[in-house]
């Protein structure tokens, strides 16, 4: 018995008490499943399969075309989400506005310009980011590009305002391509199959595989690299490999702006749609395995349309935005996890730490497999392979004890240094827009991100009609 | 009886017991609004892949259904990062904010946890699952659970002990 672990069991018990009862269910969930259509779920780790250089015989499609139009005369650009979803922009825009005043009763965060920020206001291109072409078409062309056999068919069970077309298997157990056809159109590619070698996963039993779809932190195969030569492309080769991919399925990008990353168990390629010559925060990627084939792949179905050069607050006056998550916006990788600290701050998604998005993330994975491997041997009892270890006592004065409630907190942060930059933002109806804004460090190193645009270039909604609209949707249980 | 209803009497049957364990895991991931719909879907799922399931290990399949249908839920409806992370991996353990609720230092600790070691320290503490349990519901190895959990308790108190420093 572990003293210290017990007790931290139970202070993590304590603080989830309420939520420990969940609502009771009707047993109709049970016995009208059978009637009931089982979501598509898609494990998004795991899609991409390209059937070699059949993709170069798609011409380049939609993505990355640049359009200029007349800016507006009147009226502001577009009324902003203030959230990063796409989807049902009001909608989650309401739920950002009730999860902001909940995380707002516990701590205050105060911005102040530092000393080291630009007074000087400036002016700054917009770009909206319009679909291009029609889901079913789009649809189509990847699936060409992509080596998927079929024709486009609608997903059923969505919303028909935003239209889901799945070329190949519908129930994810093989190959298949799908577009959604709603903010950037973003699509992705799967094939199971071709997930990894049966040699470098762990022994699953059957009854826990009912899909391919499942998320990786949630389970799924577990290589072992060791087990199988890899014959994953190296760096240079992924490059070349990617930009031909990107490049068939319609996005255009310089071999060396794609990032290769090289782990044991797969190799992934990003590059980011880059306007202006700076990096934003729309991705594609592709990943191989250790067998030489492409796991996954996604991107999107955009152009980017420019809407206007904009007056633009100072870096100084805009740090006052900080406190305002109608003007977030999402920057590209540079500021990658002050997005996801922020966005965690707003909607208590719990995102930031996420290995995926942290660029240190391999190699600290690595060390930690190293450091696991060599606990294991030191923690596990000869003879058992599957029994359960004991846990190294933990020190007594790591565990803190549990403390009293705690009252409202201030915190003031003072940001020094700011850097101009565009930020991806949503409208209301989940269309996509890219709107010059600044990346501003905290004093602990990380990035938030707000908008630059002066007052009423866009509109911010109103969270008071936010938070109205929250309060009387209508719920299932309603 | 035709097959079909004696399929069913013995899914409502298997499954039904299960529904106050499943309502609980839900509510403390998500939205209490969104439970019953959740729950809804991860009984439909189960029902397709019923014959793959043995007997006895129902429930730890039934909390990956969940786990996958609560991240992907998650990627649904979280802001900020939708674009950036939408496509990768997104944890479907108990968030920092509900246990902000009353232990704000434990919240700070957690979510500086990773995915994967909040995802197993709240299947063993919240969900009271035994190892062999976890492994089937996250698709590792005993090994590998025993080795995230303990690790994951080692981070926590880590973290916490920074925090109160």
């Amino acid at each position: 018995m572990n003293t210290n672990s017990d007790h931290l069991s139970t202070r993590l018990r304590d603080s989830l008490a309420a939520h420990e009862q969940g609502p009771e269910l009707s047993p109709e969930l049970v016995t009208g499943a059978s009637n009931r259509r089982a979501p598509q779920m898609v494990n998004r780790q795991r899609r991409g399969y390209v059937a070699g250089g059949a993709t170069l015989a798609v011409a380049a499609v939609t993505v990355g075309a640049l359009i200029v139009s007349a800016p507006t005369s009147a009226g502001p650009l577009f009324t902003a989400s203030g959230t990063g979803n796409s989807n049902l922009g009001l909608s989650r825009a309401a739920d950002s506005a009730a999860t902001d005043l909940m995380v707002r009763d516990q701590i205050n965060y105060q911005y102040e310009p530092g000393s080291g920020l630009s007074a000087a206001p400036g002016k700054g291109l917009a770009y909206q980011l319009k679909l291009a072409g029609s889901a079913e078409l789009r649809a189509q062309e990847l699936a060409t590009a992509l080596g998927v056999a079929g024709e486009p068919a609608q997903a059923g069970n969505v919303d028909p305002a935003y239209p889901t077309y799945t070329v190949g298997s519908a129930d994810g157990t093989s190959e298949s391509v799908i577009v959604t056809w709603s903010g950037t159109g973003s699509w992705w590619y799967s094939n199971p199959g071709e997930i990894l070698p049966t040699s470098a996963c762990e022994a699953l039993p059957t009854p826990i595989t009912p899909d391919a779809r499942i998320a990786p932190e949630a389970g799924g195969c577990t290589p072992d690299p060791s087990q199988t030569p890899s014959s994953a492309p190296d760096e240079e080769k992924a490059q070349s490999l990617a930009q031909e991919l990107f490049a068939a399925t319609g996005f255009d990008v310089p071999t060396e702006d794609i990032r290769i990353t090289v782990d044991p168990g797969q190799t992934l390629a990003e590059a980011y749609l880059t306007v202006g010559g700076i990096e934003t925060a729309l991705s594609w990627g592709i990943s191989w395995s250790t067998t030489g084939e492409i796991v996954w792949a996604y991107g999107h179905s955009i152009e980017v349309v420019e809407r206007g050069n904009f007056s633009t607050v100072s870096a100084s006056d805009a740090v006052k935005r900080l406190a305002d998550w109608r003007w977030f916006g999402a920057g590209g990788p540079e500021f990658a996890s002050g997005v996801a600290r922020l966005a965690n701050d707003v909607v208590g998604n719990s995102t930031f730490g996420n290995s995926m998005s942290d660029p240190d993330a391999t190699e600290q994975d690595t060390a930690e497999q190293e450091a696991a491997k060599k606990e294991s041997e030191l923690t596990q009892p000869t003879g058992s392979p599957n029994a359960y270890p004991t846990d190294t006592p933990l020190p007594e004065e790591n565990i803190s004890p549990a403390p009293a409630p705690e009252e409202s907190e201030t915190v003031v942060v003072t940001i020094d240094r700011a850097q101009e930059t565009l930020l991806l933002m949503w409208d209301l109806e989940g269309n996509g827009w890219l709107v010059p804004g600044y990346a501003m460090q905290h004093p602990e190193g990380w990035w938030n991100t707000v908008a630059s645009l002066e007052e009423g270039v866009i509109a911010l909604p109103d969270p008071d009609e936010l938070l109205k609209i929250k309060n009387t949707r209508v719920t299932p249980q309603d | 009886m035709t097959d079909a209803t004696t399929d069913d009497t013995r899914f409502a049957a298997v499954y039904s017991r299960h529904l106050p364990a499943i309502s609980s895991y839900l509510s403390r991931r998500i939205d209490r609004r969104f439970v019953e719909d959740l729950a809804a879907d991860v009984f439909a799922v189960a029902w397709t892949k019923r014959a793959a399931v043995a007997e006895g290990e129902e429930l730890p399949w039934l909390y990956r259904i969940a786990a996958n249908l609560v991240a992907n839920h998650r990627r649904r409806q979280a802001t900020g990062m939708w674009l950036v992370n939408a496509l990768r991996s997104t944890d479907s353990a108990p968030s920092a904010e509900d246990i902000a609720v009353t232990d704000l230092t434990l919240a700070h600790a957690w979510r500086r946890l990773r995915p994967g070691e909040r995802e197993v320290l709240a299947l063993a503490v919240l969900e009271d699952l035994a190892p062999e349990a976890i492994a089937r519901s996250l698709g590792i190895s005993v090994n590998a659970v025993s080795i995230r959990l303990h690790r994951a308790k080692r981070s926590l108190a880590a973290l916490l002990n920074d925090t109160k420093d």
